[in-house]
């Protein structure tokens, strides 16, 4: 039973994970705007954030995904959403109008307690993969 | 011993939280690298320094390059608007630039309305910091002249890219 709640849970944050980082990829000129607006980055490690984040975001979710050391990119990606968290929650905070930067650097969703709550059910999906004995059909060998 | 001492260490169940950790910074190390190659070989290279003003300001219109200006300037397409305001260290411009500033925008758009349509294509350059172009940027746009870019690194950029300077009069084309 939790070999395959384990399953679901890597191929949704995964595959979630992999999306988000597509366009960030692509412009990350755009995504290092979106990360500015939070103003919670300095301006020295704005663009090498920019960079590094979405290359993290799809090694973990590609990681995920094939099941390769899926523990470790539970971790990563769990480790990503708290930041998320805590940077919705202090714009939330603060009352910035802004929009989230979550899947598309062009605009896209603004930030607001729906996305808290995403987040939240997000971390909760990294607990099998990394809790599990077994963690479904994957590369890894315990799994 | 060595070996023995190392022998019996591997024997040793591993806690699983530890090799989950070393996964994930493996797992950081692999996105740095891909990170690093993306940066180096495919398209976009961003800065890895952040232009600050760049950001603060939420600029008004979109930057062009130097280089890219230079050849505006030759096919003579683009109308220069010099935005600095009278000071020390303001005799020179670009040859041609028209000169509106943010402290008389009023005064100077008028002396200009037989002059520019709301079709032409402008390039704004202050002294670098951005500052005084995207005020006259954003002001331009309001009024109803949307075709405006703003020169990165303002008239010291165009100065150490060679470009033809002459001597600015404080009203009117220089």
């Amino acid at each position: 039973m939790m070999r395959w709640l384990s399953l679901i849970c890597r191929l949704v944050v995964g595959g979630v994970f992999i999306w988000a980082s597509l366009d960030k990829l692509a412009h990350p000129g755009e995504f290092a705007k979106a990360i500015h607006h939070y103003r919670l980055v300095p301006y020295a490690l704005l663009h090498p954030v920019a960079l590094l984040l979405p290359a993290v975001e799809f090694v973990a979710g590609a990681a995920l995904v094939v099941g390769w050391w899926r523990r470790g990119a539970a971790i990563l990606c769990g480790v990503m959403l708290l930041v998320f968290i805590v940077a919705i929650a202090t714009a939330l905070v603060r009352g910035l109008d802004i929009s989230c930067g979550c899947f598309n650097t062009d605009g896209g969703h603004g930030v607001g307690l729906d996305l808290l709550w995403r987040d939240l059910l997000l971390l909760l999906a990294c607990l099998p993969p990394l809790l599990a004995a077994r963690g479904g059909p994957g590369v890894d060998r315990d799994r | 011993m060595t070996r023995t001492w190392s022998r019996a260490a591997n024997a040793l169940p591993r806690p699983p939280l530890a090799a989950a950790v070393r996964q994930a910074l493996l797992l950081l190390a692999l996105s740095a690298v891909l990170a690093a190659g993306r940066w180096a070989l495919v398209g976009e290279r961003l800065p890895l320094k952040a232009d600050a003003a760049a950001y603060e300001l939420e600029l008004a219109a979109p930057l062009i390059e130097v280089a890219q200006a230079r050849r505006s300037y030759d096919e003579g397409v683009h109308l220069f608007i010099d935005t600095r305001e009278a000071g020390p260290g303001v005799e020179d411009t670009v040859p041609g630039a028209f000169v509106i500033r943010p402290g008389s925008f009023d005064d100077d758009m008028r002396a200009l309305l037989d002059i520019v349509v709301p079709e032409d294509q402008f390039i704004l350059f202050g002294d670098g910091s951005l500052a005084l172009a995207n005020n006259v940027a954003a002001r331009l746009i309001q009024r109803g002249y949307p075709n405006v870019e703003l020169l990165k690194g303002g008239l010291g950029a165009w100065r150490a890219a060679g470009g033809p300077l002459s001597a600015r009069q404080e009203a009117g084309t220089s």
